[in-house]
């Protein structure tokens, strides 16, 4: 019985974190999703923007970010925000490797030049 | 014969003059019957947006929890946001130098140079300073957006522009 | 807005380039009211006119980062405009929908475009009757003319290009482009004098 987090909850997760606009695939996640799509696999997580490998416990994430912060905040906020929800539903409790999250920004949405960083 | 053809022509003339003011004073008033519809403008707006190309993933100094890298095109926008953030100083366009690359064909290594080409003010009496200005905002960039602390950044005025 | 200077676009151009879509909208709206005129007064149908400067200036999104000279963005446009509206008319003559079955359409029923070229209009009186009326008489009179005079005269006289830019535009010589405009002139002029 598996309790591991499905696409959907990561996408949640995702979207959830401040400065992150939404998930915008690259030519790679499109590739792998399209991929698990023909060969109809339902147990695959990925999605478009989307990619996880539960053997290697890698995850890579395609998305659009606002400037409400530094570039690097957002990502780091992004990075250990998966890493929880995914050892919160690893199947078999105890010490494992972490999960290592890439991020690929793909666009900085534009603001008009203010300056000042937001820092929460 | 000549005086009506003299006439016709300049009527012909009027026509045209009148044509184009007409035409200028109505778009500039928001008038659709010269230009394109409201939803024919946003599908372009939307077309162009779905059509962005982005180019390779540069690599970044990885967060304290994990790697990450920038589409080529974030990091041009990052660099022209620190050029405009200049009072009047209009970013172009913006070149960059990589290191040599770790992870493979698609990821370029952390950016060693970056070349911005910008408009100045005309109202600038020291284009020098301007250019430290510039400068300094996008090494500041770097380092505070993505922790990229060595990449040199050149600045070229190519252009001055008056207002 | 029309009557700008081109090095005002220049910046914009490169900034286009560089990936800022903000810069290409505003270039959208600088040039899309004058290439939506330039479309209409060729092929005389609101739709099509729409449908060819949509094309267009996506195209030119995709194609930006070709351009090597940012100052001549304008009249790249502008050939870009010129060729899908000539497409349409060529496709439109292969179909055997001519200008001319228009044009005495046209007369049936002053002011008003029809069918226009595709003919796709027709029935739908209320959205050709969606062009200012000066348009709308002028390109009744242009759907007269052969379409190449018609697309030279559109160029130099509403949209100020050179005879060289023109040439370009077309892919012709300048003088061929001078003595389309002068024949277009006096075809224009005839059908004015009948207007007294």
């Amino acid at each position: 019985m598996s309790t591991e987090t499905t696409a959907a909850d990561l996408l949640a997760v995702v979207h959830a974190v401040p400065g992150v606009q939404g998930v915008e695939p690259g030519i790679t996640t499109t590739l792998r999703a399209l991929d698990a799509r023909l060969r109809r696999d339902s147990t695959s997580r990925d999605r478009y923007g989307l990619h996880v490998d539960a053997a290697a416990r890698t995850v890579v994430i395609e998305v659009a970010l606002a400037p409400v912060a530094p570039v690097r905040d957002i990502v780091e906020a992004l990075q250990t925000a998966v890493q929880d929800a995914l050892d919160d539903s690893d199947a078999t409790p105890g010490p494992e490797r972490p999960w290592e999250v890439t991020v690929r920004v793909q666009s900085i949405s534009a603001r008009p030049a203010d300056g000042g960083d937001r820092r929460s | 014969m000549h005086d009506s053809d003299d006439a016709a022509t300049q009527r012909y003339l009027e026509l045209i003059r009148s044509v184009h003011d007409e035409w200028t004073s109505l778009e500039e008033q928001g008038d659709h019957s010269v230009q394109l519809s409201a939803t024919a403008l946003s599908t372009i707006k939307e077309s162009v947006r779905a059509d962005v190309r982005h180019g390779a993933q540069v690599q970044m100094p990885p967060t304290a929890a994990g790697p990450y890298t920038l589409s080529e095109l974030a990091l041009r926008t990052l660099v022209r946001r620190a050029v405009d953030s200049v009072p009047g100083v209009i970013a172009l366009r913006t070149t960059v130098e990589h290191e040599p690359g770790e992870n493979g064909l698609r990821t370029r290594g952390t950016p060693a140079r970056i070349r911005c080409r910008i408009s100045a003010p005309a109202t600038s009496s020291d284009l020098l300073q301007l250019a430290d200005d510039v400068r300094a905002a996008v090494t500041s960039a770097c380092r505070d957006q993505v922790g990229l602390d060595s990449t040199v950044v050149d600045i070229h005025i190519e252009d001055i522009h008056e207002h | 807005m029309p009557g700008l200077p081109d090095d005002e676009d220049r910046a914009l151009v490169l900034r286009a380039q560089d990936g800022d879509v903000g810069a290409f909208e505003a270039l959208v709206d600088r040039h899309q009211g004058r290439l939506f005129r330039i479309a209409y007064l060729v092929l005389h149908d609101r739709m099509d006119a729409e449908d060819v400067v949509q094309e267009s200036l996506v195209l030119a999104w995709k194609r930006v980062h070709l351009l090597a000279d940012p100052s001549a963005f304008r009249s790249w446009v502008s050939q870009i405009t010129h060729r899908a509206a000539i497409g349409v008319l060529r496709r439109a003559a292969r179909r055997g929908t001519s200008a001319a079955e228009h044009e005495d359409l046209d007369r049936a029923v002053p002011g008003n475009s029809v069918g226009g070229v595709t003919g796709r209009n027709a029935g739908h009186p209320e959205q050709s009757t969606l062009a200012n009326a000066q348009m709308e008489a002028l390109a009744t009179i242009l759907q007269s003319i052969d379409e190449d005079q018609r697309a030279c005269w559109v160029l130099r006289e509403i949209d100020g290009m050179s005879y060289q830019e023109i040439a370009r535009v077309v892919d012709a010589t300048e003088s061929t482009v001078r003595g389309r405009i002068a024949r277009a002139r006096g075809h224009i002029l005839d059908r004015m004098k009948e207007w007294r």
